[in-house]
């Protein structure tokens, strides 16, 4: 569904992504883990189209993406759950919801049926509708801004650092609700998280990325399994 | 005397309040201010004289005319050129830019139009009212009347509709309302042909008040500046509790204390303002 080979994109002078390929298929969730400024949410940002490509190709659904505004993107069926609590705080749950199906759809009932997709994946976002996003606490927050990044219905779905403090049990709570959105609705996923242990056991392939480039790549299980992710991202020593 | 004077000053704010109502979207949608925003009261001004007096069209067509010209070129012409061009660079260079156009607009205007005061009609007969013994004139209540039924609209245009709605996302968050594939350029596009036409409803009030003259804008953008300031820049709301309220110190300072030290209280408000509350009576903090 989305491949990518030698992306290179960066802000200014620097070079951030220094020649990516990863490939996620169909129906996976792909985690991509990694040190801080490794260049995860500009790998998302870029594929996204907020920043432009420098060379290299993205292929989603073999068509080349890298020319294309982010609208064009979301209405290929792209969407980005950016890294933290990206509400828009002085509108409702209700009407943050609205801005998620913005460009996609119009018609109201479609839009209806869709907030009510989310309402029972996240069901605390029905009772907090017409509440100001601004008065939610920060798990219901990143509840929204994923629900609203589904009103788009996309197909593949990037979340950058989903569980970024929030309290362990609603990570847990979150994580179950995006294993659920893949079985059900079939979006293909892709994951940057630091919380490697949950995340590893959540996805099917994993990336470990470092200094813009990936350093390995391999199922899910093979990474959680191998002595060098296990030693810097998991925090076990043999 | 108490309910005369607070006619007359929220007939003066309503005034002030449409145009820092216009500063104040403008700053939400691009964070831009336009310093220009005196001689966008001025210009459409000039155009209604131009529409009604030169090309003598009867009264009602006239100001729609100017309104919709004004909507072109201080909104759509206006965006396409100094806004595109200037935007990525910050606000700076857009209030030097804007400074200088203020210039062109009153310079331009002394030497092609007019350097006179030119007069045009208000929209309703001024007639003397008496109410209980507060004593003011029909214009009073007609720009209390028009400004809140302009206020009115946009407000639910903001509340209620989609594009309004996509108007606050960006104000809001304008990093995930791109997310959401929301047409930021086409938000602010949109800031600035309603502040064009916010400031052309405030010409129209203010013609016949001020005369229509090359520098009336100069005193307008200033205290409809203050009002967004004192009121809270980033919230239409208090924008428009500061544009009343500017017009109702100025006309109790004249009443009570000086007609010369008007300006100078609002001025005492202000510095106030800026000292204990930064952010203005209603307005919110901002990360920069």
């Amino acid at each position: 569904m989305l491949e990518i080979t030698d992306l290179v994109a960066g802000y200014g002078k620097s070079e951030v992504l220094r020649g990516i390929s990863l490939e996620v298929k169909e129906g996976q969730i792909a985690i991509i883990i990694g040190p801080n400024g490794a260049g995860k949410t500009t790998l998302f940002r870029t594929i996204f189209g907020l920043l432009p490509t420098r060379s290299g190709k993205i292929l989603f659904e073999n068509e080349d993406l890298t020319k294309m505004s982010s609208l064009t993107r979301v209405k290929k069926g792209i969407a980005l759950v950016p890294q933290g609590r990206n509400v828009f705080p002085d509108l409702n749950v209700l009407e943050n919801l609205e801005m998620g199906a913005y460009t996609v759809v119009a018609d109201k009932k479609e839009i209806q049926a869709r907030m009510e997709e989310c309402y029972r994946l996240f069901p605390v976002l029905r009772e907090r509708r017409i509440q100001r996003a601004a008065t939610l606490s920060g798990g219901e927050q990143q509840m929204l801004v994923i629900a609203r990044a589904l009103m788009s219905k996309p197909r593949f779905m990037m979340l950058d650092e989903p569980s970024l403090g929030i309290s362990p049990r609603l990570v847990k709570e979150i994580f179950k609700t995006i294993h659920t959105i893949n079985q059900t609705t079939n979006t293909t996923i892709a994951l940057v998280e630091q919380n490697a242990k949950i995340a590893l056991k959540l996805g099917h392939v994993g990336y470990v990325m470092e200094g813009g480039q990936i350093k390995m790549s391999g199922t899910t299980h093979d990474l959680a399994c191998d002595e060098r992710v296990k030693h810097a991202y998991l925090g076990k020593r043999e | 005397m108490i309910e005369q004077l607070l006619i007359k000053g929220l007939s003066l704010g309503a005034i002030y309040a449409m145009i820092a109502i216009g500063f104040c979207l403008l700053w939400q949608s691009s964070r831009l201010v336009n310093f220009a925003e005196g001689e966008f009261v001025t210009i459409p001004a000039f155009l209604m004289v131009f529409f009604y007096s030169v090309l003598k069209l009867p009264f009602a067509p006239a100001i729609i005319a100017a309104i919709i010209v004004s909507a072109f070129l201080l909104g759509f012409v206006m965006k396409k050129t100094l806004v595109d061009a200037l935007i990525a660079r910050g606000n700076t260079p857009f209030v030097v830019t804007t400074i200088a156009l203020g210039f062109l607009v009153r310079d331009s205007l002394t030497v092609f139009a007019t350097p006179e005061a030119l007069h045009f009609p208000s929209m309703i007969p001024q007639t003397p009212l008496q109410f209980g013994g507060a004593m003011f004139s029909s214009l009073d209540l007609w720009n209390i009347f028009v400004a809140a039924v302009v206020i009115v609209c946009l407000h639910l245009f903001i509340r209620k509709t989609k594009q309004g709605k996509a108007l606050q996302a960006v104000a809001q968050n304008r990093e995930a309302a791109g997310i959401m594939g929301i047409d930021v350029q086409k938000m602010i596009l949109m800031a600035f042909v309603i502040n064009a036409v916010l400031v052309a409803f405030s010409a129209s009030l203010a013609a016949p008040i001020y005369m229509v003259k090359y520098d009336m804008g100069n005193e307008l953008g200033l205290k409809a500046f203050y009002a967004a300031i004192i009121g809270g820049f980033n919230q239409v709301k208090g924008a428009l509790l500061g544009g009343l309220l500017v017009g109702l110190i100025e006309i109790f300072t004249a009443a009570y204390i000086s007609t010369q030290y008007k300006s100078g209280f609002v001025l005492i408000v202000l510095i106030a303002v800026i000292l204990f509350k930064p952010e203005g009576i209603l307005g919110t903090k901002e990360q920069l």
